[in-house]
Order: C-alpha cells, then structure tokens, then sequence
C-alpha cells in the first residue's frame, strides 16, 4: 500500500485542467497532487463537477472531444512524464500501463462488432501477438472476469448481453494490454444492487490476486468503504481531505467530507439522526472567488475562508498520511489527535 | 402491513402486459400484484432494473392500462376515476426521475407552478401569486428563483420546483418514480428530508419507488420488494430491514455496501449468481429460484402465494 519506501505507478503535482467551450471557460482541476502506489486502491471521490474523472483521464489525454483543455503542472507514470506527449506516444504509455473501464459499458463497446473480436484485437494492439494468439488471450481475458461459456460469448454482440456482462466484458477489455493500473470511472453505478456486489467481488479479486492497482472514480461512499485503501475526497476541483479510507470515513475532519459523510444514509444498525444533507449546492467554476470554495456552503466558515486558499496540511502527529485543508477544522482536529 | 381501516389505495391482481415482437410471449411487467396502502403511509417499491416498480407506478396514477385486475382509490376503480381527469389529478400526483424532462423548459417557475392553478381555475391572479409564494417556502425554493428557467437552476431546485407543482392542487397521494437518483448525495439527503418533512407536515400518503434501499430505512413506513413483476416481501419498514425473512430481500439487503467502514467489514455477503431473467419468460414456481441460494425441488415446480408471516409481514417463500 502507500508505504513510503515504494516509488508511486501513477503521480499527478500541482494539476490544474481548464476546460473550453465557445462559450465558457472552467477550471475543472485546480491543483491537484495525488499519487497511486503499487496494487493499491484509491478512491477518488466527489459529486458532479468536482472533477474527479477531468482530474483522472486528463492527463492520459481521455477527455471528450469538442472541449479545448489545457492542462499544467506535472504528470508521471513509472517515471516517464505524461503531460507534452504527442498522441501516438501518449497512447502508447497509455496502453503499455493503464486499463480504463468507464461507466456505460454500452457506449464505450462497438456495437457493430462481436466482443470476443473486439478482445483480440485490443490484445493484438497492445501485446503485439499474432491473430491466433489473441484470440486465445481474448478467451482466457472472457475466463478470468468470469463470464460463463466464454467460447459461446465470444461470438456475441454487446447487445446480446446484460448490463452486468457488458461491464464484465469492459473489464476483460481494461486487462487486455496487461496494465499496471485499472482506472474504474463509476463502474457500478449503471448496475442493480445484485450486479453491483458481483462486479466489486470481480475488482477486488483482480486487485488481490493480480496486484493490479485501481483508481476508483466514484461518488458512492459505500463502494469506497468495500473497496479503497485510500481516499482523496474532491470538491470543485480540488482535494479537501485525502488519507488512509479508514481515517477519511471514520474520522473525517474537513467540513465538507463531515457532511459528505452526514449526508449518506445506513440501513444497518440503529436507526440514527436523519440525513442532513449540505445547504446549497456546489460553486460555478466559471466564476470563481478567492478563497475556500467550500466557503458558501460550510457551517464553520470564518472571514479568512472567503479571502485565502486553504493548504492541503498534514494532520500533525498521528498520522502523516492524512492531509486536510481547511485551517479552522485542522486547528481543532489537532486537540482532538493528541487525545487519542 | 396490516389491514387498516383507512385504506386509501388498494391493487387487487393487478397484471400488466406489454406485447413485444412476438405476440404468444408478452412482457409480464406487473403479474398478479395485490396491496393496500393505508392513509399517512411513507410506502416504498424497491426491486431491480426490470422487476416492474414503474410500470405499476403509473399504473397507480392512470398512465398506464392494467391488463387485468383493478386499481381502487379510496374504494373507487381508477377507470372511471379516469373519466374526470382533472378530479383525480387533484387527488393524485405524480413526481418524475429526471425533472428537466419533467418541467418545461421555456417556463420559468413561476409559469411551471401557476399552471396547475389555471387549469384547475384556482382563484384570481393574487390568489395564485401566494399559493406560489406558499408553495416555494414549502419546498425551500428561494423567491429569487421563480423568475428563473429550469435550465439556470441546478439538480436539486429543479427536483425542487417539480415537487412544488405536484403538491400545487393539495392532493393526497404523491407517487415518485425515483425522484433522488439523478441528483448529488450531498443534494439527494436534502431532497430526502424534505419528503419527510412534508409527508409529516401535509399528511401525505407517499409511494415512492427506489432502488436505494438505505433512503428507505431512513424515510419510509413499510416497503414492498419485487422481483420480476411480482411482490416478494413486504413489511414495515423496521422488521423488514432487521429481519428479512425472504431469500432475496436477504440477497438485496446484503449486496448494498455499508458508508460506515467498521460496519461493513463485518457484513456478511450473499453474492447471487446471475441477473434476472427476462419477463417475458419468467421462471416457473417462484420466479426467484433460478438465482435462489436456498431453492429445493419444489420451488420451481410451484408458485409461492403472498401469505400474512408473524412478524406482520408478507412473504411468497415456500421455505418461510
């Protein structure tokens, strides 16, 4: 995990991703650091419009197309920087270290062809291996995400199948280049309750045994409890907290992750204070303000919190890992630390 | 989920059909459902993707046409409610998923709130003005916002404004189809204590139909839990979620994460296999057995009966 002797797969410094259109320019990523370790999970998370996904398939040059980005700062993976990268040598560190599997199986499939063909050809692009050999990877890919009756499902059409096999399907794609780390954009949340606890099982499964570490987009806090090592919980385009997911979840100290957290409810154990919810709702990040753009909407916002951009601190002593931006709540989250 | 006196709406072996390209198999959305909501009740459908909860949504509001079986308001069949729509629109509304396909886009709010009233010829032009004003305070809609499009406003007025104009005419039963899952979770628990909060304020009766079954515990009285157009279980809301008695509200409740880390190490995971089969041929006996992790030989063989349980539930579980 984030042991600090291990070099990160994946590190993003001082990210910052605006985006335009004709009519509008936002800054959706406004100085993001982040890092992704070997077979870890980390879970990135926040609501519409915190730039979660912006901040995650930016860098590897996914973003839809009709857009102009500009992207600053810093981003490496296994020591090679991905930022200044022409397109063929962007997809080639793309396919050699990621696998991405977004949200809607449906649209990221080719309708058109079969889904064993679509496998192999992936597997033929991304490991240069004969037309033979691929359709044995594609195969063993269709085996090993657990699709039953692989030789029968080769020849099917993704609309042929259901929601859940599509997305079993789109996970086979993701490992077909054999990546170093998965990025799953949501990949549940097209999913039935049933579905859903299957598909994680798989995640969790490949993670395990394969070492495979995942970037888990999402704004589902309970998927992140079942599944993430770490957690760094974004809002309007930056990090207020980021840490180990049981200090994030258990003791979260930045205003926002507090009601984030508040606003989710449990159906297990005793019935407790009703969801709350946060007042308002997120910043347009067309027009932005100086200061904490939690500010509107944080019950302990003070004067400073309009004027000054708050720093991503450590927590003092406790633990390290965990970095928290807000001053107010970090000044008292400190009396709270050394208690314990 | 016991018989009450003030029954407000009741479904007597409803089906709904739908007939697909091949006209001897039909879509069986709804198959053979019978309930009764009592009045003030907080009722909740839940079920998966394609087990029928907004087919018989609308068909509780008259959107829909039951193949067979009946559909009572307040004793009264709801086809010759139909009859005078605008009667039963008064007693009856109806919230949608996704309130920009619900609201029109070139009305402002105050147009999309003062239209039930002019239809309906309620008051003057004053009048109108605060019954609007009345029913932005209800909602939380801030006054600035009336002038506004739906457009300019963000997920969670606009679910907002919807719900403004669905209680406009003061009805007495509200359905919701999924009215939190197109909005943020820090906007859905907003969303979800307003319900509440009018439900108790208004004496509402609500059915609302989900697939989030922690919103359910948190806000609703009883539930019922389909599964391919049939009703598996229904309880209220309390035995339900600490003793599910049918295999697959176990499977349901056991399948959804818990927020809470130290819970859900703990959480003991019935991970069913497979997906549910298509309505249009649905398993014989129980139409869970295909997937059950507890079916026996008898199970596919015959159909389980909803049958009143000790713990003032139903269940259809040939085990229970």
């Amino acid at each position: 995990m984030s042991d600090s002797t291990e070099e990160p797969l994946f590190s993003v410094r001082d990210l910052v991703i605006d985006l335009y259109t004709e009519q509008v320019s936002v800054r959706a990523v406004d100085g993001v650091s982040l890092d992704v370790y070997p077979g870890e999970v980390l879970a990135v998370v926040g609501e519409s419009g915190s730039g979660k996904t912006v901040m995650t398939l930016g860098p590897l040059g996914l973003l839809p197309e009709g857009v102009s980005v500009d992207i600053r700062g810093y981003a490496e993976c296994s020591g090679q920087s991905l930022l200044a990268r022409s397109g063929k040598e962007l997809a080639r560190l793309r396919g050699e270290n990621f696998g991405i599997i977004f949200q809607d199986p449906i649209s990221a499939l080719n309708p058109m062809k079969k889904v064993g063909p679509q496998l192999a050809s992936q597997a033929m692009r991304l490991r240069a291996v004969s037309k033979a050999q691929a359709r044995v990877i594609a195969l063993e890919l269709l085996q090993r995400t657990g699709i039953p009756d692989p030789e029968g499902r080769y020849n099917c059409y993704p609309h042929e199948m259901s929601g859940g096999m599509l997305q079993r399907v789109m996970i086979a794609l993701a490992l077909a280049g054999n990546p170093k780390i998965l990025i799953a954009d949501e990949p549940t949340t097209a999913l039935d309750a049933t579905v859903q606890a299957q598909i994680l099982e798989l995640l969790q499964d490949i993670q395990r045994k394969e070492n495979i570490a995942i970037v888990l987009i999402t704004h589902d806090i309970s998927v992140v409890a079942q599944m993430a090592d770490r957690v760094a919980v974004l809002y309007a385009g930056r990090v207020a907290e980021y840490g180990t997911m049981e200090d994030v979840l258990t003791r979260p100290i930045h205003p926002y992750t507090k009601g984030l957290l508040s606003s989710v409810p449990d159906f297990r154990g005793q019935r407790t204070e009703p969801v709350t919810g946060i007042p308002g709702s997120p910043p347009d990040q067309s027009s932005l303000l100086p200061g904490c753009r939690f500010a509107e909407r944080c019950p302990a916002a003070q004067h400073q919190c309009r004027e000054k951009r708050p720093a991503l601190v450590e927590m003092a002593d406790v633990n390290k890992a965990h970095r928290v931006a807000c001053p107010i709540a970090v000044s008292e989250g400190w009396g709270q630390s050394n208690d314990s | 989920m016991t018989a009450n006196t003030n029954t407000l709406l009741e479904v007597r072996d409803l089906t709904v059909y739908f007939q697909g390209q091949n006209k001897h198999q039909p879509v069986r959305a709804v198959d053979g459902i019978s309930f009764a909501i009592p009045e003030g009740a907080f009722h909740a459908l839940v079920g998966e993707s394609g087990c029928g909860k907004t087919t018989l949504a609308r068909t509780l509001v008259g959107l829909q046409q039951a193949t067979s079986g009946e559909v009572l308001i307040r004793n009264q069949n709801i086809n010759s409610l139909l009859k005078n729509r605008k009667l039963l629109a008064k007693d009856v509304q109806f919230v949608f998923q996704n309130p920009l396909g619900a609201l029109s886009r070139r009305q402002t709010v105050y147009q999309s709130l003062e239209e039930p009233l002019l239809i309906h010829n309620v008051g003057n032009a004053d009048r109108r003005r605060q019954r609007i004003h009345e029913l932005a305070e209800l909602v939380g809609l801030p006054l600035s916002s009336l002038d506004r499009l739906p457009r300019s406003l963000s997920g969670g007025q606009r679910q907002r404004v919807a719900i403004a104009r669905a209680l406009a005419l003061e009805p007495s039963i509200l359905i919701c189809d999924e009215p939190l899952s197109a909005l943020d979770v820090s906007i859905q628990a907003q969303i979800v204590s307003l319900f509440s909060q009018l439900q108790q304020k208004l004496g509402l009766t609500i059915i609302m139909i989900t697939h989030d079954l922690a919103v359910v515990r948190e806000v609703c009285t009883s539930v019922s839990v389909m599964y391919l157009g049939k009703v598996m279980e229904a309880n209220n809301t309390e035995p339900l979620f600490a003793q599910p008695a049918h295999p697959y509200t176990q499977a349901l409740l056991s399948s959804v994460p818990s927020p809470d880390p130290n819970t859900e190490s703990t959480r003991q995971r019935i991970v069913l296999r497979g997906e549910p089969p298509s309505p249009m041929a649905p398993p014989s006996g129980c139409r869970f057995h295909t997937r059950c992790p507890k079916a026996v030989p008898e199970c596919s063989a015959k159909e389980p009966v909803l049958k009143p349980q000790a713990n003032s539930g139903l269940i259809a579980c040939h085990l229970v």
